[in-house]
């Protein structure tokens, strides 16, 4: 007979009718549904499936060189739905050269991704938004090359609220308490594609973004070793307006202000355009995204030598400088 | 000699779990065609057994496993010209128990106990069960897909019509149902409690497509796979270390019910079975599957 626990040894009952007992007769209904009767075995927990606190996420990044990938924008510029639209690929197929390789936030994607999938009565795509102050925020994805030369990667995107964007840009300060921006691998900032193409929104589009970069540089979130890649949402929107040429000539002179101002302070500073889900025209979803996804596993930010200037103790002495230091060290260690 | 080995049955609701097991059953009593496991003696209790394969040669219904009605079924078999005997033990779970780990993210503890215990198991899927994650803009014509980001705040209907905001605060909005997530994340989330769970490497898989007949675009079931659930395919691929698995595409039943009646006309029950593998010829095997995960 098998080892396994019998319905008495799990109840403490007598059989009821030898008609549960067809098999080896173990009926599992019997088990309680917790445990809370100290007679009856508990039933076993297992991953929540939500997006992770940042604590939640240790057992994560204690196991793993894990690639944390900061998402920042404003209100409506598409942060969800960037993060929503990846995973969506990789159901399709690999994505950006790699397969999806697990995940433990499985429930988190699907409660960000349902409200774009077809449903009875649902006409319309939206994805649901991050509300602001709430800390869950982590979710995480394992991907591998096709060729399983070497291990899978884990990444974390964290999915900000845009009033918690709204609250970096205008205040160095409150940037600084957020030390994750400091932490992470990628800054990826949003730029809406709708606003860009309105004159009445686009300056504010532009001013914000580089009111945020300003803000973790004035901060010491971002520096000589950050990686920051611009992406400029809704780009079907840009497109395939009317007056394309117009718009295409604004975001070039944006483009280039915003180089021209942090370029030099950061170790990569690119543009992105992307459709996340489509609005307009004949864009597949994630589209513009393969590429920079690919750099976003494969790219960390080691600082080779000569990257930064060199600095003396007394600038390495804030916090910030404290923890890239350290960064570093762990990194040559590691090589 | 004896030995004892456990293997897993995993399958989401009307998966084909229970017309698999009864075929199985069927196979190995019967001995109407050649198996790669063969039946050696009756186990103590026979009973579930017996009355599903019943059912199933006479293509009936075999009823699916409801929450309540669960049981372990054990078979004491062997290796052609072995004298070796091995039981095995699968659960003959509901699949609604399966939704309820991927709901409430817990598991029964004998459940969890047999999968820590087993050398591996079978995962089945069953084609015309699978939900797909289909968005909005993938499937409507390009010119009528404007879409309300509800981050955005602006909303146009899809069809041309005013849509409703679909804001966390508006009671109109549907709440995220687990029942609804597309199976192959679902499988993918009951595989990783599994890998949680069982610490051998790797866990011998052996993923079934029921139903096979039903299959008429794709030749093989890996490739099946790839085909309709990728993100399990591409996690199987990536995850070696943790699951060494095969691919089965089994006709457990046959064909449809509604056919019963040709189906009857089969003089042997046996020869109802298809099961293919890739590069092998097709077979009524069905015992391959689990011989495969022994390993």
């Amino acid at each position: 007979m098998p080892d396994h626990p019998s319905k008495e040894e799990i109840s403490g009952k007598e059989r009821s009718s030898p008609e549960e007992h067809a098999g080896v007769g173990v009926n599992t209904n019997d088990v309680q549904e917790n445990g809370e009767n100290s007679g009856r075995r508990a039933l076993v927990p297992l991953k929540s499936g939500e997006a992770l606190t940042a604590q939640e996420a240790f057992s994560i990044t204690a196991a793993s060189r894990t690639r944390l990938l900061v998402i920042a924008g404003a209100v409506g510029s598409g942060k969800t739905t960037l993060i929503a639209s990846i995973f969506h690929r990789f159901q399709k197929g690999s994505f950006g050269g790699y397969y999806f390789a697990g995940s433990d936030t499985l429930v988190g994607f699907d409660e960000r991704s349902y409200l774009a999938r077809i449903a009875p009565g649902r006409e319309v795509a939206t994805t649901k938004r991050t509300m602001p102050g709430i800390n869950r925020n982590l979710l995480h994805l394992r991907v591998r090359k096709p060729d399983l030369m070497e291990p899978a990667r884990d990444l974390l995107f964290a999915d900000l609220s845009g009033e918690d964007y709204e609250e970096f840009k205008d205040s160095p300060d409150e940037c600084r308490r957020f030390a994750m921006i400091a932490r992470a691998d990628h800054l990826i900032v949003l730029v809406d594609g709708s606003k860009l193409i309105d004159p009445a929104t686009r300056q504010g589009a532009k001013w914000n973004a580089g009111m945020l970069l300003q803000s973790c540089i004035d901060s010491e979130q971002l520096g000589c070793h950050s990686q920051v890649d611009i992406i400029i949402s809704k780009w079907d929107l840009v497109d395939m307006a009317t007056d394309k040429a117009a718009h295409s000539t604004y975001i070039d002179g944006m483009k280039k202000w915003l180089t021209q101002l942090f370029g030099p302070r950061l170790r990569r500073l690119r543009f992105f355009e992307v459709v996340a889900r489509r609005e307009k025209g004949p864009y597949e979803i994630a589209y513009g995204l393969s590429m920079p996804f690919k750099s976003w596993v494969e790219d960390l930010p080691v600082a080779a030598p000569g990257d930064c200037p060199q600095r003396t103790p007394q600038e390495l002495a804030c916090e910030f400088d404290r923890y890239w230091g350290r960064r570093l060290c762990s990194n040559r260690a590691g090589a | 000699m004896e030995s004892q080995q456990k293997q897993f049955l995993i399958g989401l609701p009307a998966h084909g779990k229970t017309t698999f097991l009864a075929a199985l059953w069927h196979v190995l009593s019967t001995k109407e065609v050649a198996t790669s496991l063969e039946f050696a003696r009756l186990s103590s209790e026979n009973k579930h057994l017996n009355k599903i394969a019943n059912l199933w040669a006479d293509v009936q219904p075999v009823k699916r496993t409801l929450l309540g009605e669960e049981k372990y079924v054990s078979m004491f078999l062997r290796v052609p010209g072995s004298c070796h005997e091995t039981e095995i033990i699968f659960p003959d779970l509901s699949g609604e128990s399966f939704v309820d780990q991927w709901k409430n993210r817990q598991m029964k503890p004998e459940h969890a106990e047999l999968i820590r215990e087993a050398v591996g198991g079978l995962l089945l899927i069953h084609p015309d069960e699978v939900m797909e994650d289909d968005w909005i803009p993938d499937i409507l014509p390009i010119a009528d897909s404007i879409i309300h980001d509800e981050e955005s705040g602006s909303s146009t209907s899809v069809l041309g019509l005013s849509g409703p905001l679909d804001t966390p605060e508006n009671p109109t909005t549907p709440g995220w149902d687990p029942y609804k997530t597309p199976t192959q994340i679902q499988i993918v989330d009951l595989l990783q409690f599994v890998a949680e769970l069982n610490e051998r490497r790797p866990i011998r898989l052996a993923v079934v497509v029921s139903a096979w007949d039903r299959v008429v675009d794709t030749k093989s079931p890996d490739l099946w796979l790839e085909r309709y659930v990728p993100l399990l395919s591409q996690y199987l691929k990536s995850n070696p270390e943790t699951f060494a698995s095969e691919f089965y595409g089994v006709s457990a039943q046959g064909g449809c019910l509604k056919d019963a009646d040709q189906l009857r006309k089969i003089p042997c029950p046996s020869r109802r079975i298809r099961v293919v593998r890739s590069g092998d010829p097709e077979s009524n095997d069905i015992t391959a599957p689990a011989r495969w995960v022994m390993g």
